[in-house]
């Protein structure tokens, strides 16, 4: 654990990595140059602070992080650098401003104060030159990648005078507090993440270019061939901003040998300099490849035309042909059109480029894949690409077209580069040309692993139960959304009874791209439609109800692991769990009043029992009641595992883990240590407040009406909501159970999946994605 | 002998007693006539029916339209035939009173859509594809072209086509070829061929519009580039007289296996003028108003041709004598008994008859659904009256032309060998019968509809329009007396299609091809309910009448009532069966094994 650290820029990237450091518990000194204004000399790094709380997606887990950053100037300020144990520069791109810094670090710093730059593209060897010794052997470079809370990438580079021990105590900060992915490269331009990664983009760009796609049809392409996500490349390109773009460029070429393929590329399309002529630099600028427009009222997304340069809507491109790679790829790539001509040009140049430069850049394949992965958000690097190819056929073809064959590939024994030997995960090491078994760092479990070289215990196309060794399961949705029908909560059902009888311990976890969207509301609402009422509330509310509460009282404990969105029936599943392990990156809510209707599987009950247990609420049932009113009335969903606390969906004693490769490790710690002497938890009592409680908050309720805050809608889910949460007619002295919560909940969701107008929430959801407020 | 009757009593059971219970205002809304006009309506035009199309119907099929240069030929006296029909001004029956129709209720153009398909189906296909495109000209044209082209379609002096079939692309659309090119003026210059065109040409209307699907220069690959556009055969000056010939022609027409007498044509549009409908790109919106129009009054058709085939079956039951009744002769006196008497031919004749009363109700009730769409305020009851007839609209048009064929070949089987003979006429009515079930879509292509879109779309929302309606009509009549012997019957196949349609859902997503592959039993299973569900409301309302009954009208439809849900509805049960057990028995069944009894 670092616990002072010091940041020197106060720009984008720097006040971005002040702020997570702060996410993390270090206190942070964040440094700029004076302001010329003598009187706010630390005004940049002021502004800078303050810029962070409007930021969205907020760089901040918890605004009161903000707290741990102290400002200052480097004119002043810079002798309080030694209380750091860590400086970061993240100054300007320039290697003589870097310089003459390094140089005033130099004058003041304490022997044992690591220092490191996040430069992207400048070597470590040139930053160094001229320094004394003490600064080389401190001196390492830690390239974030942009947004530095949200993307999970980073790269380490050291030198041969750098301590062992810091190299060991940066990494091992980074990756465990900061949550992030380390990666150790060699000093090379643009490392890995960025001499792959740009290099991809540029020649996804440029082909498409070249073979006359659409930017949609290109997006459609990159996006199914390298599992990119949705923006593609274009879209990808707007995201990072064109300006970059050329700067990135001139950097490597500027850095790079002069045989390197990079200089194949290093001229800009004509397009792109029309629109960095016109400030057309992407989603910062007045727009993009994309752009929204105001067209009668409404918004629409429009694209342009790579040759034309005009802008026209943007039409959802269909192309056929990628259908034959859905199952193997290479069928798609033997097919002759403009599509697979383009994605085969831009595959076979990024795979050329790695495995003629892996070597180079990298110690070993893994890193490469993981820097494609966590820092271009890619689903397979390249060398899990070409997996998918197998040797022969990438050779056979790559022979057909005249080009050289890379020696990495020609020395793969065998098709792939990643194989299953005894029950493990192997990788080539291409220096040894011997395969070794893939070691994941202590502390991390991956479930993708795992069930690489394992059969589930048992399997439901939307879930499945998984014996993770020492008598703990992991129980895992994999369906759309994650989200829970009626099946998968059979499914648990059964697991509760499989885990009973033959393990110790349960863990909910997914390694998706979300926790769980919740119920399948879709599924509930077409039983509703087809007059299956009757089945809807037997088999999807009572039967939840059953379940979860059947999980919560079974004799073994269950620890939720969530990571992105747990929302709905999936945040109720994790209230009913002994324990919660979450990743810091959890967005936990009861939404259900957002889709017209109420938490119907227990919220309610949890919420209330969790809160009314908080020592930060004042006593007695109406505090509680009407936080949690609040809470699930407004649909509140926490922005990160720290906000959930504050919202009651934690407990105090819940944890929290900062990198998502630990997170099941975490959680598998917290099971081994809960199912000793594991007693189930007692039933708990509730006092509510009856008829008064509901009437303090159907005042409130009528003055956001009155007020025009919330709709008609609004206020009649919200009676549905207070009703259940206060008690219906219950008095204050008089106990109650959780079955008697229960079934007001029940009750409740019924009335409300009746209503039109909660019917059309539901179905503009499903549909278009949207939550409207009718 | 081809023998019809318009039903007249049914069709004034229908408005006054059946629809009028619960959708009076909307059948007489805005309007200054009663019940009692509409009926007279329909008597007018059931007699027009009777005694000027039925008696063209057998000549039409035999000399059929004939195709000399580019010119057809309609057969004789369908000329005069339609000569009256405009006159009479029954064209515009049903169409917008602002361009000079007489803006009846739709509920009445499809109960007169019916008896024309009955008298003479092929006849029938002419007037009814111009108020398809009246509507779609209506819908989404501009001022200009309305005000242009409305008022002549609306008397019939000229006519409208619809052209969307291409050599290369019948089902699927989005392969269309022909193409329209912008000129300076507005209009463009339309190329292509269209086939199967009904009405592309003829001779009984002085102006052909037609309606025709085509791509832009540069449009969007597939369906989402497909615009529609109005091709005048003769371009229209400003006040509404005929000018130039535009250049398309008609190069022949089909040679077919029915409906002969309405002109089937290959359509050549070269560099044609042209005049976009809608928005850009939007062509299938602006031609799904008019199919979906179109595919009511196909399903209309079919009824029409099970009505006549039954009438003919009924008279021939009574004339022909032949064998005894089992139980001893019931008419002594003659040389023999009608055939009537004998079980399988009553048993026939009645599935015909219970069939086409129900269907009748079904149609009309979907067509007061129209009605109550265009008419209605309140957005949600508005919406339901739209679903209700999106999700009907597949399930009429297929089951009412199965039905229409399967009707056909029994008043056939009721003739024995004299079915066979054309002087009887019945076997016309197989081989019209035959294209209703073909065309604006296949009734496979309805169950696929039915099944792969109107299901899903918007998570069964447009169930709810039928589902609900039943379900709160069996709570609130569970306990109804008078109905004990006949809700079960209900109450059972509704159930059998809530737990059918559930499963086709849940299956459907995990495996699309189990839940289109039983579509069209779904398809039929549904529609049987339907007809349930009217049938039970049928007895309902005849029971409170039966005080005054002169006539026997209303104990009939009780025993019709009665047949229906003892006789015809338990197919719902083997349907389900056969659908519970899924799909797997064809859709994995081996290519190469449907050759396996020869190769």
């Amino acid at each position: 654990m670092i616990k002072k650290a010091t940041v020197i820029g106060a720009g984008l990237m720097g006040a971005g990595i002040a702020a997570h450091l702060a996410n993390a518990g270090t206190e942070v000194l964040l440094l700029d140059i004076p302001f010329q204004d003598k009187e706010r000399k630390n005004h940049l790094s002021e502004s800078a602070i303050k810029k962070l709380i409007k930021t969205k997606p907020s760089p901040l887990t918890l605004n009161s992080n903000i707290s741990l950053i102290k400002t200052g100037n480097i004119d002043d300020d810079l002798h309080l650098i030694n209380d750091s144990e860590w400086v970061i520069e993240a100054i300007i791109e320039d290697i003589k401003v870097k310089k003459d810094l390094y140089k005033k670090i130099q004058n003041v710093m304490k022997d044992d104060l690591i220092i490191s730059s996040n430069t992207s593209t400048i070597p470590l060897e040139r930053l160094v030159e001229n320094s004394n010794q003490r600064f080389k052997s401190n001196f390492f470079i830690t390239h974030f990648f942009n947004p530095p809370r949200y993307l999970r990438l980073l790269e380490i580079v050291s030198s041969k005078d750098s301590i062992p021990e810091y190299k060991e105590k940066l990494s091992e900060f980074c990756d465990v507090s900061l949550g992030k992915s380390v990666i150790h490269c060699n000093d090379t331009p643009g490392f890995i993440g960025n001499r792959i990664g740009v290099f991809w983009m540029i020649v996804a760009a440029n082909k498409a270019i070249q073979h006359g796609l659409t930017v949609e049809e290109a997006d459609q392409i990159i996006t199914n061939v390298f599992g990119a996500p949705k923006t593609g490349v274009f879209g990808l390109l707007d995201v990072v901003g064109l300006d970059l773009m050329p700067h990135v460029l001139s950097s490597m070429i500027e850095n790079i040998e002069k045989e390197d393929e990079y200089h194949k590329f290093s001229k800009i399309p004509d397009i792109v300099k029309y629109m960095l002529d016109n400030n057309l630099i992407g989603r910062k600028g007045i727009g993009g490849f994309y752009k929204l427009e105001n067209v009668e009222g409404k918004r629409v997304k429009m694209s342009i035309d790579l040759k034309t340069k005009e802008y026209s809507l943007s039409v959802k491109s269909k192309i056929d042909s990628l259908a034959l790679g859905k199952k193997d790829l290479r069928l798609f790539l033997d097919h002759d059109d403009k599509f697979a001509n383009y994605a085969w040009s831009v595959l076979s140049e990024t795979l050329l480029y790695t495995l003629n430069h892996a070597m180079e850049i990298s110690n070993d394949l893994i890193s490469i894949d993981d820097a494609m992965r966590n820092g271009f958000g890619l689903k397979f690097g390249p060398f899990e690409l070409i997996d998918k190819l197998g040797k022969s056929w990438l050779t056979e073809k790559l022979s057909s077209e005249n080009r050289n064959i890379p020696e990495i590939l020609k020395n793969l024994e065998g098709e792939k580069f990643y194989i299953i030997k005894e029950n493990k995960i192997n990788y080539l090491n291409y220096f040894s040309k011997e395969f070794e078994i893939l070691k994941r760092p202590d502390g991390v479990i991956m479930l993708s692993d795992y069930k690489k070289t394992n059969t589930p215990i048992k399997k439901i196309p939307s879930a499945s139960l998984w014996d993770l060794g020492d008598g703990i399961t992991v129980f895992e949705l994999h369906s759309r959304g994650n989200s829970i029908d009626i099946n998968t909560m059979k499914f648990l059902d059964q697991a509760i009874d499989i885990v009973s009888s033959s393990f110790s311990a349960m863990i909910i976890y997914n390694e998706g791209s979300l926790f769980s969207a919740g119920a399948n509301v879709g599924e509930a609402l077409f039983l509703g439609n087809i007059g299956l009422e009757s089945e809807l509330v037997e088999n999807i509310v009572e039967n939840g109800q059953k379940v979860y509460q059947k999980l919560k009282y079974s004799k073994f404990p269950v620890v939720a692991a969530p990571s992105s969105m747990a929302l709905g029936g999936g945040c109720e599943l994790l209230l009913h769990c002994d324990y919660i392990q979450a990743h810091i990156e959890s967005y936990i809510g009861l939404t259900e009043a957002a889709l017209g209707i109420c938490p119907g599987w227990g919220g309610c009950k949890e919420l209330l029992y969790r809160l009314s247990n908080s020592n930060n609420l004042p006593k007695g049932p109406m505090p509680a009641v009407m936080k949690a009113f609040e809470t699930i009335g407004m649909a509140k969903t926490s922005t990160s595992a720290l906000e959930a606390k504050k919202l009651g969906f934690l407990k105090e004693t819940d944890g929290i883990t900062m990198n998502r490769d630990r997170l099941l490790f975490d959680a598998k710690s917290v099971a081994m240590n809960l199912i000793e002497n594991y007693e189930p938890p007692e039933k708990p009592k509730f006092n509510l407040p009856g008829k008064t409680g509901l009437s303090a908050m159907t005042i409130g309720l009528e003055s956001m009406k009155n007020s025009g805050q919330i709709s008609d809608h609004d206020k009649f889910i919200g009676m549905q909501i207070a009703n259940v949460l206060s008690g219906e007619n219950v008095d204050l002295i008089e106990e109650v159970d959780e079955e008697y919560i229960l079934n007001l909940e029940s009750k409740a969701i019924q009335t409300l999946f009746r209503e039109p107008k909660s019917q059309e929430r539901i179905e503009t959801l499903l549909e278009t994605g949207k939550v409207i407020r009718n | 002998m081809q023998s019809y009757k318009a039903p007249i009593n049914d069709m004034n059971f229908i408005l006054g007693d059946f629809l009028n219970s619960d959708a009076g205002d909307y059948l007489l809304n805005d309007h200054d006539y009663a019940i009692d006009d509409l009926n007279m309506i329909l008597n007018e035009a059931g007699k027009f029916c009777e005694e000027v199309l039925l008696p063209l119907n057998q000549t039409g099929d035999h000399e059929g339209c004939k195709f000399s240069e580019g010119n057809v030929i309609t057969p004789k006296g369908f000329k005069e035939a339609y000569k009256k029909f405009v006159d009479n001004g029954w064209q515009g029956a049903a169409l917008d009173q602002k361009y000079g129709g007489q803006g009846l209720p739709y509920v009445i153009n499809v109960l007169f859509d019916e008896m024309i398909s009955s008298a003479n189906m092929s006849f029938g296909n002419y007037p009814g594809l111009t108020g398809n495109a009246f509507e779609a000209i209506n819908k989404s044209a501009s001022e200009e072209l309305k005000d242009l082209y409305l008022p002549k379609l609306a008397t019939g002096e000229w006519s409208g086509t619809m052209n969307l079939t291409e050599p290369q692309c019948g089902t699927d659309l989005g392969l269309s070829k022909a193409m329209a090119v912008p000129q300076n003026d507005d209009s463009y210059k339309l190329s292509g061929t269209k086939i199967f065109i009904t009405g592309g040409e003829q001779d009984l209307s002085e102006n052909i519009i037609h309606l025709v699907l085509a791509r832009t220069p540069g449009s969007p690959k597939g369906i989402k580039g497909i615009s529609l556009f109005l091709v005048p055969k003769f371009i229209p000056e400003k006040d509404g007289s005929l000018g130039k010939r535009n250049s398309l022609n008609c190069g022949s027409i089909e040679d077919k296996m029915g409906i002969k007498a309405s002109s089937t044509c290959v359509m050549h549009y070269n560099e044609a003028k042209a005049w976009l409908i809608g928005d850009l790109h939007k062509g299938m919106k602006a031609m799904f108003i008019m199919m979906n129009g179109a595919r009511l009054m196909v399903g209309v058709q079919g009824l029409g041709i099970s009505e006549i085939a039954y009438q003919s079956a009924l008279y021939y039951s009574k004339e022909r004598l032949q064998g005894r009744s089992v139980i001893g002769a019931k008419h002594p006196e003659k040389a023999a008994d009608p055939i009537l008497v004998h079980p399988d031919v009553r048993k026939n004749l009645l599935k015909m008859k219970a069939l086409n009363e129900g269907l009748r109700g079904l149609t009309s009730f979907t067509a007061l659904q129209v009605d109550i769409a265009k008419a209605e305020k309140d957005k949600l009851k508005r919406q339901r009256a739209d679903d209700w007839v999106a999700l009907m609209t597949p399930i009429i048009k297929s089951f009412s032309t199965d039905v229409g064929s399967e009707s056909a070949n029994l008043a056939v089987q009721i003739y024995g060998g004299h079915g066979f003979i054309k002087d009887h006429g019945v076997e016309q009515f197989v081989r019209d019968a035959r294209i209703a079930q073909l065309y604006e879509g296949t009734n496979g292509i309805q169950a696929l509809d039915l099944v792969g879109r109107k299901l899903p779309m918007h998570n069964g929302r447009l169930l709810r329009s039928f589902f609900h309606l039943v379900k709160e009509y069996i709570e609130e009549n569970a306990f109804n007396y008078n109905l004990k012997e006949f809700m079960p019957h209900l109450i059972k196949s509704f159930g059998r299609l809530q737990k059918t349609t559930a499963y086709l859902a849940s299956r459907g997503l995990s495996d699309p091809e189990e839940g289109v592959g039983p579509a069209s039993d779904y398809l039929k299973m549904f529609a049987l309910t339907s007809l349930a569900y009217v049938w039970v409301k049928y007895i309902q309302i005849s029971h409170n009448k039966l005080n005054d009954d002169p006539k026997g009208f209303y104990k009939a439809k009780i025993q019709t009532g009665e047949f229906f849900l003892k006789k015809v509805l338990p197919e719902t049960g083997s349907l389900m069966s056969s659908i519970l057990s899924g799909a797997k028995s064809y859709t994995r069944y081996e290519d190469e094994y449907f050759e396996s009894s020869f190769n």
